[in-house]
């Protein structure tokens, strides 16, 4: 009887299995393109593979960094874009003037715009916006907008009005935070859910968000430019792994993978049916160490430091061909804004012992080195850098910790360094020249370093209208924060998109903004 | 009730010694040996030193001065994956050992003692096992944080409780058998009773399963530093070796394949070694 029952029940499970492998078969078996449409040269829709998903899609939530940006700025627009190779164009202004004292801008705007939901622009939608930049509290980007005093609007023109002369205004108004929302849209409902539901004029719209999968743009309707964009849907598919990334566009799962790391750019290059895009960046990875504990509050300790590094061997062995060291804190992309004449220091052990030694240490150095997990770069840099300090006098300790408690540490000031990259956002030096010398903004790239004389000449910097004088006073203000030897640039690098073959018009600015209007799929 | 003793009359009669007869005894000793070796003495194997780079030869390909290649930091691979074996061993070792006495001696007294303690020994022990291994693991981490000290205390923390079940179940077996009683009528301290009459007849079963522990414990420490929550870099470890390597795995395969091969080799030879051993005690009689 026992064994009549064994067989029933093995019977039973088989026949279950076999059910599950039919009702498999099955869903396979549905047609998956009957919803394509016929004729066209260019597909639906293009598949972009990012490695972090965004926190919100609005420009001035916390934390925006290029995994919100990426995405913002094909769902908003603002008065001016930046393009390429650093200009400003116009977008929603068709063209402007700027007062003889430098404190009023007008702008004419492009007539009939619509918001995506069909709603008009209004002149209060402007005022909102920019104000909205400005002060929104949990914004991270809202220094970009303190030079704005007043914003007037009427169905034709809108008025800023700032509070001083700022010669770097027109490209901060370029930048992805100074960009039009619709006030009555974002009013109806809380600051978190419109933080989660962006809605702008530019040339998608949100369609769906799965959060930790995928995120879904479709064409805006309403846009202003017939036949934009010329791709009707962008899917952003989360995939935190590069190699998989890699896999899946090589399988043609997806087809755009931006901000790609070049140590794979070797396994691009050698197949025929992807592309690799370089582009210039204005990227710089910097180490930073913290002025306000021991060692580093010794300036002759951090000025060893100098010599120490390695800092072409950290440029060729992570960025190879794509980077190069760099003396001074503001890329060389920005042209003549960049000291050149700050110089790569070569790396000279014996000159740092002996500087050390100098500064009385006699035993070697030691300090923790705190970088984030997560991008393989932070863990790459810091690897070299114990090797080469720990032969000049110096004893490394690495610490890997969580992104977010690598941010919490260095926040607080409670690491001693770590290693944190810079992209400027507009054509000025004015971004990464603040974020280092003005104490406010994150103390001192979070070096705790508040020197009111570096500060004052860059308040005098941002306000100066003659433009061959202001371009000396930055070349002084970055002298000074070398010999402050707090903020040390490592290497900048360029920055690359991965993308299928049949993908065309792709490219990314040196901003790392890219505009996906453009771009086609050939089937 | 007879009993099946796992030795066959052909074994028995044969002139090969019995620790020889057991061909996964063996391999597995070989193996082990030949990976204690290389933890002890990797000085005088490896070849170069594990941690110094030489970014000039990045990710080059196994050749004669390289025989593994070199990794993304032109560090050799070879060497490193032979100062890893320390560490990995270390880890393997240490995270059995100390949960092998402290579960073994908790198993003893929740066995022998039984009531009110066995209750509460045997609830913890029943909550904890509820949740799988890696996963406790990874928490303990979490909240401890991360290094390798810390990994020990996490193996630590959750490893105990299979020594501790295993010991309780054999001394419920044997504490009202006979010659216990009789130890009992003599007037012998329970000390005496747990350690000199109970242990040596429990403890086989403790020996056989931290033999294949060794190798979870390995694999655990190995997978801990892959997560980037272990051993921290530069220090070679396969599972942080393996780690490293990902990145580059498309086209300089060796800095994942090796280290990963040595993992493999190792637990294998572990678990053979676990195996034999029980055979071994097995057919050796208690």
């Amino acid at each position: 009887m026992r064994s009549i029952a064994r067989k029933l029940a093995a019977l039973a499970l088989a026949l279950v299995m076999v059910l599950g492998l039919v009702a498999c078969t099955n869903n396979s078996k549905e047609p998956e393109d009957t919803n394509e449409p016929v004729g066209g040269e260019f597909a639906d829709q293009i598949v972009l593979g990012i490695t972090s998903e965004p926190m919100q899609l609005e420009p001035n939530g916390p934390g925006c960094g290029p995994a919100e940006i990426q995405i913002t700025q094909q769902i908003y627009e603002g008065l001016v874009s930046t393009a390429t190779d650093g200009e400003i164009v116009p977008c929603l202004a068709t063209d402007w003037t700027i007062s003889e004292d430098g404190l009023t801008y007008t702008f004419n705007l492009v007539q009939g715009v619509k918001f995506s939901d069909g709603r008009d622009v209004k002149p209060e939608d402007w005022v909102w916006s920019l104000y909205r930049a400005r002060d929104f509290e949990l914004s991270n980007y809202a220094f970009i907008a303190e030079p704005i005093d007043t914003v007037e609007a009427t169905d034709t023109q809108v008025i800023i009005k700032l509070k001083a002369p700022t010669p770097g205004f027109l490209a901060q108004l370029g930048c992805f935070n100074m960009v039009l929302g619709c006030k009555e849209y974002a009013e109806s409902m809380t600051d978190d859910e419109y933080l989660k539901a962006p809605m702008g004029t530019g040339p998608y719209m949100l369609q769906q968000w799965n959060l930790g999968t995928d995120i879904t743009l479709v064409a805006n309707p309403n846009y202003r430019e017939e036949g934009m964009p010329k791709t009707k849907e962008l899917k952003y598919l989360v995939i935190a792994d590069d190699n998989t990334r890699l896999m899946q566009l090589q399988s043609g799962q997806i087809d755009v993978a931006p901000i790609f790391p070049f140590s794979l750019a070797q396994a691009v290059e050698s197949d025929d049916s992807l592309e690799l895009g370089i582009y210039p960046s204005t990227q710089i990875y910097y180490l930073t160490l913290n002025t306000t504990h021991a060692p580093f509050d010794d300036v002759k300790v951090r000025q060893a430091m100098y010599y120490a590094l390695n800092t072409k061997e950290l440029a060729s062995a992570i960025a190879g061909e794509y980077g190069a060291p760099v003396g001074a804190i503001v890329s060389a992309t920005q042209g003549e804004w960049s000291n050149t004449s700050i110089p790569v220091t070569e790396y000279a052990p014996e000159t740092a012992k002996q500087m050390l030694a100098d500064a009385g240490y006699t035993e070697p150095v030691k300090f923790t080195l705190t970088v984030r997990t997560g991008s393989a770069f932070y863990e790459q840099i810091a690897t070299l850098i114990k090797n080469q300090v720990d032969q000049a006098g110096f004893e490394c300790e690495i610490e890997l910790l969580e992104s977010a408690a690598t941010s919490a540490k260095f926040q607080n000031l409670e690491h001693q360094s770590t290693i944190l990259q810079w992209v400027d956002d507009y054509q000025d030096p004015s971004g990464v020249v603040g974020w280092t010398v003005d104490y406010d903004q994150a103390q001192c790239f979070y070096t705790g370093l508040n020197d009111v004389e570096l500060d004052q000449l860059n308040e005098q910097a941002l306000v100066e209208l003659d433009h061959a004088k202001r371009v000396e006073m930055y070349q002084d203000i970055q002298q000074r924060i070398h010999d402050n030897a707090n903020v040390i640039p490592l290497y900048r690098n360029d920055s690359a998109m991965a993308y299928s073959g049949k993908v065309d018009g792709v490219y990314l600015s040196p901003f790392y903004v890219y505009y996906a209007k453009d771009w086609t799929k050939t089937k | 009730m007879k009993r099946y003793n796992g030795a066959s009359p052909l074994q028995k009669r044969s002139r090969i010694p019995g620790f020889l007869a057991k061909p996964s005894l063996v391999v597995g000793t070989v193996i082990v040996v030949l990976v204690v070796i290389m933890a002890i003495f990797p000085q005088f194997i490896a070849p170069y030193d594990p941690i110094e780079t030489n970014t000039l030869i990045q990710n080059a390909a196994p050749s004669a001065e390289h025989i593994f290649g070199t990794d993304f930091y032109g560090r050799d691979v070879f060497s490193r994956v032979v100062w890893g074996a320390r560490i990995d061993l270390l880890i393997g070792v240490l995270g059995t050992v100390v949960p092998f006495f402290i579960g073994g001696i908790i198993g003893l007294l929740a066995g022998y003692y039984g009531g009110v303690l066995d209750s509460i020994l045997m609830r913890v022990t029943d909550v904890m096992m509820a949740f799988p291994f890696t996963i406790l693991v990874i928490t303990i981490m979490a909240i401890l944080g991360k290094g390798t000290m810390n990994l020990f205390i996490a193996l630590w923390l959750v490893g105990w409780m299979s020594y501790a079940k295993l010991v309780r179940s054999e001394v419920l077996v044997l504490k009202d058998s006979e010659f216990i009683q009789a130890a009992r009528v003599a007037g012998f301290s329970d000390a005496r009773i747990l350690f000199r009459h109970l242990l040596p007849n429990v403890i086989s079963s403790a020996v056989v399963f931290a033999a294949s522990d060794v190798v979870m414990c390995m694999l655990t420490g190995a997978s801990m530093s892959f997560l980037g929550l272990g051993v921290q870099p530069p220090t070679p470890e396969w599972g942080s070796i393996l780690n490293e390597g990902r990145n580059f795995i498309t086209f300089a395969w060796w800095t994942t394949f090796f280290p990963g091969l040595f993992l493999a080799i190792s637990g294998v030879g572990f678990s053979l070694l676990g195996d034999g051993l029980t055979d071994f005690l097995r057919t050796k009689g208690r």
